[in-house]
Order: structure tokens, then C-alpha cells, then sequence
């Protein structure tokens, strides 16, 4: 295994297949910053090109492309409230209020920073993972990954703070809205109102900049402020790397878990970002989620950034397509004669671990040059409202626009816009709602595909069980205990004589 | 019991869930299985939410986890201001199906700049990032289809 691990190596520091990494490092980062393109369409564009080339250089390419597309996209999310990509759009909620404060360039430090770490972490995972990864993957099956989307879910019960029912209601709402569209079982219309362009159902990036970056923008042109309500940059990017230091054993943890939601089909980035939210929310001590904590944007950005590695796993061993980018990638491998499959664990092991050093490789090179570009990125925090607001508008207006390229994507945008402009001036919680938009698909077809497979039998499955207790065991008792826990410290507060801000 | 401006949210939610119920009843199981199940949940729950609003005294502060409200939002200028930036948002809406989308990205950061104050060199520069950023990437690199305008002045113009 180690020959293999170097000869990996060996194939990937060659000129040409280094040369090829480097520009689909750029291009990847470039499309990371912007809102609206994902790394999907990108991989797509370069499909044509990477057929052309040699194995190991059409690996390199379309790697390091999908590698990058969550590290710098944290960057956007941060500054300006938009989303770089779905997958970051959870950093908004603690990294736009860092940004707020005047600490945008610490939130992109971190954001960059530990995204690396998740990105090498998962790494690792994929090559430890390699020789166990057909009996963990053949455990599993549709009963386990509803249980997991279950799961995420329960999430809500954190997300929603004080406001837990309006919280449950938001993530109805948002499994509702997902299910707007063409029944790919049934055929069944649902709610598309005879217009074929609902037939698709709504794009995430359309809700999400409805939801929550074009009242973000509404409310600058409200305030007349710049983003940063702070004079200064306050604490510096590197303080944003060191806060990574800080906190290694949260992104072990939120990579761990993005690694091992990666490894299941429909899980992409976006849900185990909200995963990993809602455990740092779940287990942090003295946190202030949502309110500029910094550790709201280390634990989605290591797990969305880890979850690449773990989309491998499946598709490398098993030839099972995780995800639309990865589906892509795998047709492109497959043009060039590389057979995704078991071969890919015998024979083929060089290549996997080309893959494998690609990714690591791939993750430190974009993410040092992303750090380099946060600190002058940063500073836009601090244009007034009257230059900012057009060029969010114009961004998050043309961000919309690619959803279907139709002028529909404008008028669902400015729906979502009310609906996320009224929910933010009534104080209900937007994040539920998009947990819900991203946990509906997979919840459905994981239901419909346990019912319709085991019937009533998949409950007893001890996989089920097993999550089931989890879940409770993570959604019911620990905030119990966490209540309880407080109220204590409260008491023995009040009984020192300790008067709390706020009581 | 008194009705809130914030229970207008909630009841428009419990209208949009109970149309969206009855018309998951008309659908096979296999496409309405999860609609039911968490439609009428939700249902239930944002009725609650509607008499707990009109049933409290006071008006209720506990918010969910989100970001922040911005502090300006509360001045008496602060609905003036969002009846502003809304019609902004619709009239780049309009210019896009009159216009078209070049000539809108163009006219819209230049013309909101300079109504709210910006030097008219600013709000150039903002018009032409903006028509450059539409052209290099959407047209060049991504080649994206744009929608057709009603007036053909864009036609006219770039040809």
C-alpha cells in the first residue's frame, strides 16, 4: 500500500500533471468566490479538455477543481452575506455577524484555514478508509441514510434558539418547498401550477439568495452603513488561522463527520454543513452561534470541505456517483480508461492515490493562496452602503439568474426575497428553513425507498436503532442536560450574589 | 387577544400549508407520503404559533438563530428606505424584460449610486465592473443564454 501511496505521489508531481493542478486550483477558487456558479459547472466546462488529456493529468484537473470549490467560497459567504457556494451557505450565520463587527478578515482566515485542515483531514480518512471502506458501505442502506437525514433534521431543535416553534414550522416550510415540482416515482405534478419551469422543482441557490442574502441587502440599503459596523479591521486574518489552531479538535470531529456523510449518495456539501453547525452548536460551551462566534464558521467549513474525500469512497470503490460533480468527474475518468470500481483498490491503487494526494495537495496550495487574497477581500466590509449595495444586488440579481437561466429565476428570487425579508423582520429563524430545503430530497427518497423495500420491517434493522438512539440521545436529552445544566449555574450565581447581564 | 403585524407571517404560512395539504389528498401515496406527514404537522404547529401570538400581552422578542438586525432598521426613515431598495429590486426586474440584461447591469449600479449620493466617477466604475463581469464570465466563459428584451434597444445598440 505504501509503494502505491508513492508512486501516487510520484504521478502527481510531475511538470505537466502539477502545471494542469495549479490552473484548476485557480479557476476552482475563482468560482468559489463567486456566487451563484458552482464547481459542477466548472468540471463541466472542462470536461471536453480533460477527456484530451493523459490519466493522471485529467485527475489532477478535475481533483483539484472539485478539492478547492469549498475553500474559498467561505470567503463570500463571510463578507458579504452571499453565499460562494451552497455548501457555505451555513458560514453566513456567524461569519456575516464577525464581518459585521468589523472582523472579516479573521472570519476568512478561518473559514479558508480550516477548510484546509478539513480537506487534509479528510484525506487521510479516504486512505485509511480504503481497505475497510466495502463492509462499512454495504451496512448501510436506505433505512441507515434516512435515519441520517433524520438526523440532520433534529438539528432544528439548535438551530431555532429561542424560538424552537417557529424553528420546527421554518423547516417544514423548507421540506414543502423542496417538494415543489415533477414526483420522479409517480410523475405527479406537484404544485407547478401547469408552468414548466417548476416542473424541476426550485434551485437551493434561488431560496437561498431569497432567504438570506437579498434582505441582507435590503437591510444595508435600510441602514445606509457599510457591512462592518466597526471602524477598524479589527483582529486580522491570521488571528482567523490561529482561532483554526484553537479549536483542532472541532474540525477533527466536523471532518470526521463530513467524511462519513460524504460517503453517502444525495448528502452533498450543503446538509453536512448544517450537520456539522448543529453539533458545534450542540457541544460547544459558551458559544454565541449566530451572533458572530467563530466557531459557526470553523465546524460547516472543515466538514464541507472533508465531505469531498468521503464522496470518493463511494465513488472510486463502488462506481457510485455521490454527487452531480462527482458524477461528472467519473464520466471523465472513465473516457480516459480509468474504470471506477473495485479494480480501483487492486490494480488501479497508483491512481486512487493520485486522487488522494490531488485532494491534499490541492486543499494547501488553494488554501494558502485564498488566505493571501482574504485580507484585501476583506476590506470591501468596509464600503459604504451606496457602493456595496449595488454590487451585492447586481452579484446576488445575476447569481439567481443561473439557477435556469430564465427570467422566472427573477421572479421566484424576489418571492423568496419577501419571504425572507418578512421572516427576518418578524424574527423567525432562517436557517431551519433552509436545513429543511436541503434535507427534503434525501429525506423522501430514503423513506419512500425503505418503505417500499422492507415495509414496516426497517424500523427493527439494528443500523435504525442504533441512529435512532442517537437521535434521540443528541436532539432530547443533551439539550435537556445542557438546560439543566445551566439553570444550575444560574442558581449558584444568583446564590454568590452574581447579578447576569441581561436577568 | 390582539392581532400582531408579525401574526400576518404566520397566518399566511398556515394558508400556503393547508392549500398545499389539500392538494396532496388528490396525489398517489408514493408522491404524497412525506407531504402529508410533515404538512399536517406543520399545520398543527403554526396554529399554535398563531394563538400564542394572540393570545401574549406583550409583543414576543426571542428570536431564533440568525444574524443580527441591523440597528438603522428601527429608525422612522427605516419603511421609506425599504419601500426605496424594493422598487429598486422590481425595477431591475422590469428593465431586464424591457431592456434587456446588458443594458439593465449597466443602468442599475450606475443610477443607484448616483441617486444615493455617490460621485458620478463611482458610479461609472461600478456600471462598467458590472457590464464586465456580466461579459467575461456569463457570455464569454459560461456562455449563458440571455432572456430577450421587449424593446429591441440592446439589439440595436450591440447588434
Amino acid at each position: 500500500m505504501w509503494e502505491a501511496s508513492l508512486q501516487g505521489l510520484l504521478m502527481v508531481l510531475q511538470p505537466l500533471p502539477m502545471t494542469i493542478m495549479i490552473l484548476g486550483i485557480v479557476l476552482g477558487s475563482i468560482v468559489a468566490i463567486l456566487p451563484g456558479i458552482g464547481s459542477s459547472a466548472l468540471v463541466a466546462m472542462c470536461l471536453p479538455f480533460a477527456m484530451a488529456m493523459p490519466p493522471t493529468s485529467a485527475i489532477t484537473l478535475l481533483v483539484s477543481i472539485h478539492a478547492v470549490a469549498n475553500t474559498a467560497s467561505g470567503i463570500t459567504s463571510s463578507l458579504t452575506g452571499i453565499p460562494g457556494s451552497s455548501a457555505s451557505t451555513v458560514t453566513i450565520l456567524d461569519g456575516f455577524p464577525l464581518a459585521k463587527k468589523g472582523q472579516g478578515a479573521r472570519a476568512c482566515g478561518a473559514a479558508v484555514w480550516c477548510s484546509v485542515m478539513g480537506g487534509v483531514f479528510g484525506a487521510i480518512v479516504l486512505t485509511a478508509a480504503l481497505p475497510i471502506m466495502r463492509p462499512i458501505a454495504l451496512s448501510m442502506g436506505s433505512p441507515e441514510f434516512f435515519m441520517l437525514t433524520l438526523w440532520g433534521v433534529s438539528m432544528v431543535a439548535m438551530l431555532g434558539g429561542k424560538a424552537k416553534l417557529k424553528g420546527l414550522i421554518a423547516a417544514g416550510v423548507g421540506i414543502m418547498i423542496m417538494m415543489i415540482g415533477l414526483d420522479e416515482k409517480s410523475g405527479t405534478e406537484r404544485w407547478v401550477f401547469g408552468q414548466p419551469f417548476l416542473w424541476d422543482g426550485i434551485d437551493l441557490i434561488l431560496v437561498t439568495m431569497g432567504v438570506y442574502a437579498m434582505p441582507e441587502v435590503i437591510a444595508l440599503a435600510m441602514s445606509g452603513t457599510s457591512i462592518a459596523e466597526a471602524p477598524e479591521m479589527g483582529k486580522g486574518m491570521m488571528d482567523g488561522v490561529r482561532d483554526c489552531f484553537k479549536h483542532w479538535f472541532l474540525i477533527i470531529r466536523t471532518s470526521a463527520v463530513g467524511a462519513l456523510f460524504g460517503m453517502i449518495p444525495g448528502m452533498g456539501g450543503p446538509t453536512v454543513s448544517w450537520i456539522c453547525y448543529g453539533h458545534a452548536v450542540q457541544t460547544e460551551k459558551n458559544g454565541n452561534f449566530g451572533r458572530g462566534d467563530i466557531r459557526g464558521v470553523i465546524a460547516p467549513e472543515a466538514g464541507n470541505n472533508s465531505v469531498d474525500a468521503g464522496q470518493y469512497i463511494t465513488s472510486l470503490g463502488f462506481g457510485i456517483p455521490t454527487s452531480t460533480t462527482v458524477a461528472l468527474i467519473l464520466i471523465a475518468f472513465i473516457a480516459v480508461g480509468i474504470q471506477p470500481g473495485p479494480t480501483m483498490l487492486t490494480t488501479q491503487l497508483p491512481l486512487t492515490f493520485s486522487v488522494v494526494w490531488t485532494l491534499t495537495i490541492a486543499n494547501v496550495i488553494g488554501g494558502v493562496g485564498a488566505l493571501a487574497l482574504a485580507n484585501p477581500i476583506a476590506k470591501m466590509t468596509f464600503w459604504p452602503a451606496r457602493v456595496i449595495v449595488p454590487v451585492i444586488g447586481v452579484l446576488c440579481l445575476l447569481g439567481a439568474y443561473t439557477a435556469n437561466y430564465a427570467m422566472t429565476d427573477f421572479y421566484l428570487l424576489l418571492i423568496f426575497t419577501c419571504l425572507g425579508f418578512f421572516m427576518k423582520q418578524f424574527k423567525w429563524p432562517r436557517a431551519p428553513l433552509l436545513l429543511g430545503l436541503v434535507l427534503g430530497k434525501p429525506m423522501e427518497k430514503y423513506l419512500w425507498l425503505s418503505s417500499a423495500r422492507y415495509g414496516l420491517a426497517w424500523m427493527y434493522r439494528p443500523g435504525v436503532i442504533i441512529l435512532f438512539l442517537v437521535i434521540i440521545a443528541t436532539a432530547i436529552l443533551l439539550p435537556m442536560f445542557q438546560a439543566r445544566q445551566k439553570k444550575a449555574e444560574k442558581k449558584a450565581l444568583r446564590e454568590a450574589g452574581v447579578k447576569e447581564k441581561g436577568d | 387577544m390582539r392581532f400582531r403585524p408579525q401574526s400576518f407571517l404566520t397566518l399566511v404560512v398556515i394558508t400556503s400549508l393547508g392549500f398545499g395539504i389539500l392538494t396532496a389528498l388528490g396525489w398517489p401515496l408514493r408522491a404524497s407520503i412525506l407531504v402529508l406527514t410533515i404538512g399536517i404537522g406543520c399545520w398543527l404547529l403554526a396554529v399554535i404559533q398563531l394563538f400564542m401570538e394572540l393570545r401574549l400581552k406583550h409583543e414576543a422578542v426571542s428570536s431564533g438563530m440568525d444574524i443580527e438586525l441591523t440597528e438603522e432598521q428601527k429608525l422612522a426613515k427605516a419603511p421609506l428606505r425599504a419601500l426605496d431598495i424594493w422598487l429598486w429590486l422590481g425595477g431591475f426586474v422590469v428593465g431586464v424584460w424591457l431592456f434587456g440584461l446588458y443594458i439593465t447591469v449597466a443602468l442599475w449600479p450606475f443610477l443607484y449610486a448616483l441617486r444615493h449620493g455617490s460621485r458620478w466617477w463611482m458610479a461609472l466604475i461600478l456600471a462598467v465592473a458590472s457590464v464586465g463581469f456580466l461579459w467575461g464570465l456569463f457570455d464569454q466563459i459560461v456562455h449563458m443564454p440571455f432572456p430577450r428584451a421587449v424593446l429591441p434597444i440592446e439589439k440595436w445598440l450591440i447588434g
